[in-house]
């Protein structure tokens, strides 16, 4: 037996799951030991090995008929992958206007190394997102519609670029109905997310379920964190769009600049009001979303935070983006930071979070018995 | 047991091995009587072991020192099913080799 061979086979048995690693390295001892008896080249049996551990989990009964809690988790990490590319896709065009003005060369070098593996990501997560789902049997069909749909909004944030060809020079390009499946996007992220994480808790027999009382308050404290997140928004961007209040640019006294901005607020007047409209909907829906995850007898404490907080984020992030960005061209940098800074927080926090949500623990592959009894380390059996 | 999904002719040159001898096999032996590299025979024999047509257990002859021994043999399902793929396989592979008739052209003349 070449010591070449038996390293390999070593490390071969080491790629093997923990739990036939023992049975296949004596396997494979044993034959190196006796191939040249047979006339077989002691490499052939090393190399086969190594060919076999590099195929064994694509063997296994679990990956051809994987349990209900993997197919869970699968279904988990799908959504978080295309639910985070769908929020970065929209993040990288929502601050385009602010990495226009730093002006500094390796800011901006840095951030267009950043969009170019925020580009690789959003293209690459919802490809093995697409593929996991439907590669997973037992995946349900609506999970797979919604990979689908998350995966083609991905690809919405070239549309205001599209519209921009048919624009005069005054008109905002994020202002159309393309910015409207902005807010949008929060819906379908929180929606699935709250669903699917909710569907991956199964009740527990042992587990005591709170009193109705408790879980009522629970669901009400949860609408109305909601509630005000949403409403807080809602009012903000009502008041910076109402006609009646005088737009400012920069405390500068009204110029030719001042005009082509009124200009340009008249123009989408119809369209922010839709858009209004469509935040508020969206935060009864959402409300009312979290608030029926949280009263369920499936919900427990730990849950119910971190769908709020999805939801939240989800909220704040997309109607933020938009908000923020109305507030640069109407304003300037200085007052539209906080609120920028916000936005890129509940951003992050929601790519965060969805990420988070999707962990879970692997399953172990027990197909094939346990080690072989007997057996010392360097493979030689015991007396 | 689970139906077998993808027949190759390296499946059936296991599957023949096992058919044949009528007694478990050990793994060296399928790689040799099978004239299969152990690259495809490993993969083969996990699984038709996985899938409920084949059995291992260790050797149980104590005379031979170091590293056990590990045989496959057909199980009572699997032995039936085995041997109808491989026949089924070589109706298959004949009709495939057969030579083609061609309707011979007349020549008038």
């Amino acid at each position: 037996m070449s010591g070449f061979a038996r390293r390999v086979v070593m490390i071969s048995a080491a790629l093997l799951p923990a739990n036939v690693r023992e049975r296949y390295r004596e396997q494979w001892l044993g034959e190196l030991r006796d191939a040249p008896e047979l006339g077989i080249r002691t490499s052939e049996i090393a190399f086969g090995s190594l060919a076999f551990a590099s195929t064994f989990a694509r063997m296994t009964p679990a990956r051809r008929h994987p349990s209900p809690e993997t197919v869970d988790r699968r279904a988990r990490m799908s959504v978080a992958l295309t639910a985070s590319a769908a929020v970065l896709a929209f993040s990288q065009n929502a601050s385009a206007p602010w990495s226009a003005q730093t002006g500094t060369d390796g800011i901006t070098a840095a951030i267009g190394l950043l969009w170019t593996a925020i580009t690789i990501y959003v293209v690459i997560a919802p490809f093995a997102a697409m593929v996991t789902v439907f590669a997973t049997r037992g995946t349900n069909g609506w999970l797979r519609a919604a990979v689908v749909l998350l995966a083609t909004v991905c690809a919405l944030p070239i549309s205001p670029y599209i519209n921009r060809i048919s624009m005069g020079p005054n008109e905002l390009a994020y202002l159309t109905l393309a910015t409207i499946a902005l807010p949008a996007l929060g819906v379908v992220v929180a929606m699935i997310a709250l669903t699917v994480r909710h569907r991956s808790v199964r009740p527990n027999a042992d587990m005591s379920s709170p009193r109705i009382a408790a879980r009522l308050a629970r669901a009400l404290l949860a609408a109305l964190v909601v509630a005000a997140i949403v409403g807080a928004g809602f009012a903000a961007a009502s008041r910076l769009w109402d006609t009646r209040i005088p737009l400012r640019y920069g405390g500068h006294k009204p110029s030719a600049e001042f005009d082509q901005w009124f200009a340009v607020k008249t123009q989408v007047e119809h369209s922010v009001s839709v858009t209004l409209a469509l935040w508020l909907v969206i935060g009864i829906v959402v409300a009312f979303a979290v608030a029926l995850m949280a009263s369920s007898r499936r919900g427990t404490l730990r849950q119910t935070i971190t769908l709020l907080v999805v939801a939240s984020s989800a909220v704040v992030f997309s109607f933020g983006s938009l908000l923020s960005f109305l507030q640069f061209v109407l304003t300037s940098i200085a007052p539209s930071f906080p609120l920028g800074l916000g936005t890129e927080l509940a951003e992050i926090g929601l790519v965060i979070v969805l990420l988070v949500v999707a962990s879970g623990k692997r399953e172990t592959v027990s197909s094939i018995p346990g080690p072989a009894a007997g057996l010392r380390s360097n493979g030689t059996r015991a007396a | 047991m689970e139906s077998l999904t993808r027949v190759t002719a390296a499946t059936i040159a296991v599957l023949r091995v096992l058919v044949d001898s009528g007694e478990p096999c050990w793994g060296l032996q399928v790689i040799k009587s099978s004239d299969r590299p152990a690259g495809s025979v490993y993969p083969i024999l996990e699984r038709l072991e996985s899938l409920g047509w084949v059995r291992s257990s260790w050797e149980t002859d104590d005379s031979r020192s170091g590293p056990r021994r590990r045989y496959y043999e057909l199980t009572e399902g699997g032995a039936k099913a085995a041997a109808d793929a491989v026949r089924d396989f070589g109706m298959r592979d004949a009709r495939q080799k057969a030579p083609r008739f061609v309707t011979p052209m007349v020549v008038n003349p």
